[in-house]
C-alpha cells in the first residue's frame, strides 16, 4: 500500500513535469518539479536517507536532458542536496516559511550554477541568458513551499521517516 | 559511517566516469531508459495537452465572436486565393510531367512520433521514437506533417533520434524570402526566430513567407520555416533584421517526419 503510493506520488509529479509544466514555459524556462523534490525530501530526511533518491532523480533529469553525458545533473544534485541539508542543520534549525525559501533559493542558484559549469566542462553549450536564468529561479521558487509542503504531508503518511 | 559514505560517493562517480568514457554505453542506457519512459511520456504529454487545451478555451471565450468574424473575412479571401492556386497547381502538374520532375524536392524517410522532450530547458531539443534501427542518420531534416520545419537530427541510438529544433540556439538554417527571393541564415533567440543582414533596399512586409534555401545541404529547398512578424530596421542604414514567427506550435508537437 505504501509502495504504491509512493509510485503514484511519483507518477502525478512526473506527468505536472512532462504533461504540463514543459506546456507552460516562460522563455523556454519551466519549474523543475523533480529538483524540488528532491530537495524537500532532503529537508524532511535528511541528506543520507534520501541518497538513493538524489541520485535516482539526478540519472533520470540526465538522461531526459537528452544528453549523452551521464553524471551532470547526478553530481550537481548531490552537491546542491548537500549544500541545503547544511544550510537547514546550521542556520535554520527552526524552519518557517522565509527560511525555508532562502534554503531553497540558494539550493537552486547553487544547482543552476553547477550545471552549466559541468556542461560546459564537457562541451555542451546550454541554453543561457540572464533573463531566462533569473526567471527560472523565481519559477522554481514560487513552486518550492507547495512542493515542501506535499512531500512532507507524503513523507508523515507514507515513508517511515 | 562518514567514511562509508563518501566511499560510496567516490564509486559512484567512478561508475559515472566509466560509463561516459565507455563509447556507446551513454548511449545504450539511455535508449534502455527511453524504452521504458516513453509511453507513460507520451501518455502524460496527451494529457497535458488536453487540459492546457481545455484551459485556452475556458479563457479564450470572450474573444470567439471577434475570431469568428476575422476568420470569415479570412475563408473568403483563401477561397479566392485557392480558386487561382488549383489552377497554378493544374498548369504546374502539366509542366512537371512534361519536364519529368517530381513532385516535391524531398522524400519522405520516416514517420516519428515525439516522445520526450529536454526536461531541465539546457536545449532545445526533442526525442523521437525512430533511430538507426529505422534508417536515420545524423543531419536528416525533420519537418511537421503540415510540412513546415521542425529541425535537424542531431544524435541517433538504435531506436531513437534527439531532434535539434529550429529554436536551439545552436541551429542555423540557410532560407530565402519567398516574394522577393532575399536570402540569408535564419537563426535562433530565446522565445522565437530572426534572420538578419537583409539588405535595406528590400522591401519587406509583416506575413511574408519564410522557407529553406536548400544551401545548407541539410533542408531540402522550399520547406517553410515560417512568416515575417516585423521589420526591424533600427539604427542600421544598411541592413535590416526581420523577426519570425515559427509555422507551428514547438510545444504542441506530437508527430514528426523525417525527410532526405
Amino acid at each position: 500500500m505504501k509502495i504504491a503510493s509512493i509510485i503514484i506520488f511519483i507518477a502525478v509529479l512526473l506527468f505536472i513535469q512532462i504533461g504540463i509544466l514543459t506546456q507552460i514555459e516562460i522563455l523556454g524556462v519551466y519549474p523543475n518539479l523533480i529538483l524540488l523534490s528532491v530537495l524537500s525530501l532532503v529537508i524532511v530526511r535528511g541528506w543520507r536517507k534520501s541518497f538513493g533518491w538524489i541520485v535516482f532523480s539526478g540519472l533520470f533529469l540526465d538522461l531526459y536532458s537528452l544528453q549523452n553525458i551521464v553524471g551532470t545533473a547526478v553530481l550537481a544534485i548531490i552537491m546542491s542536496s548537500a549544500l541545503i541539508s547544511f544550510l537547514i542543520q546550521r542556520f535554520f534549525r527552526k524552519t518557517n516559511s522565509i527560511s525555508l525559501l532562502v534554503a531553497f533559493f540558494f539550493s537552486i542558484v547553487f544547482y543552476e550554477i553547477l550545471l552549466i559549469i559541468f556542461l560546459r566542462i564537457f562541451g555542451i553549450d546550454p541554453n543561457f541568458s540572464l533573463a531566462s536564468f533569473s526567471i527560472k529561479i523565481v519559477y522554481n521558487i514560487v513552486f518550492a513551499l507547495p512542493i515542501f509542503h506535499l512531500i512532507k504531508f507524503y513523507v508523515g503518511k507514507f515513508w517511515k521517516i | 559511517m562518514q567514511k562509508r559514505f563518501f566511499l560510496i560517493i567516490l564509486i559512484l562517480i567512478v561508475i559515472l566516469i566509466i560509463i561516459n568514457i565507455i563509447p556507446g554505453l551513454s548511449e545504450g542506457l539511455g535508449n534502455f531508459v527511453y524504452k521504458i519512459f516513453s509511453p507513460f511520456e507520451r501518455v502524460f504529454t496527451k494529457a497535458g495537452n488536453a487540459i492546457i487545451g481545455f484551459f485556452q478555451i475556458l479563457f479564450s471565450i470572450g474573444d470567439l465572436n471577434e475570431n469568428n468574424l476575422a476568420l470569415i473575412q479570412k475563408n473568403i479571401e483563401l477561397e479566392t486565393e485557392n480558386a487561382r492556386l488549383r489552377d497554378i497547381e493544374q498548369e504546374n502538374i502539366e509542366l512537371r510531367e512534361a519536364l519529368s520532375v517530381s513532385k516535391s524536392n524531398y522524400q519522405i524517410k520516416e514517420a516519428a512520433l515525439v516522445v520526450g522532450k529536454d526536461l531541465q530547458g539546457i536545449r532545445d531539443w526533442i526525442l523521437i521514437n525512430k533511430g538507426s534501427k529505422n534508417g536515420i542518420s545524423k543531419d536528416m531534416a525533420v519537418i511537421s506533417p503540415q510540412g513546415a520545419l521542425v529541425g535537424k537530427i542531431a544524435e541517433i541510438s538504435g531506436d531513437f533520434s534527439k531532434v535539434m529544433l529550429i529554436t536551439d540556439k545552436n541551429s542555423i538554417v540557410a532560407a530565402l524570402i519567398e516574394k522577393n527571393r532575399t536570402e540569408g541564415l535564419v537563426k535562433s533567440k530565446k522565445g522565437g526566430l530572426f534572420m538578419d543582414f537583409i539588405p535595406n533596399t528590400e522591401n519587406l512586409e509583416k506575413g511574408q513567407k519564410i522557407i529553406t534555401s536548400g544551401m545548407d545541404n541539410i533542408c531540402p529547398k522550399g520547406i517553410l520555416i515560417g512568416t515575417i512578424e516585423d521589420v526591424d530596421e533600427s539604427d542600421n542604414q544598411i541592413f535590416q533584421k526581420i523577426n519570425i514567427t515559427p509555422a507551428f506550435n514547438f510545444l504542441k508537437l506530437e508527430r514528426v517526419l523525417i525527410i532526405k
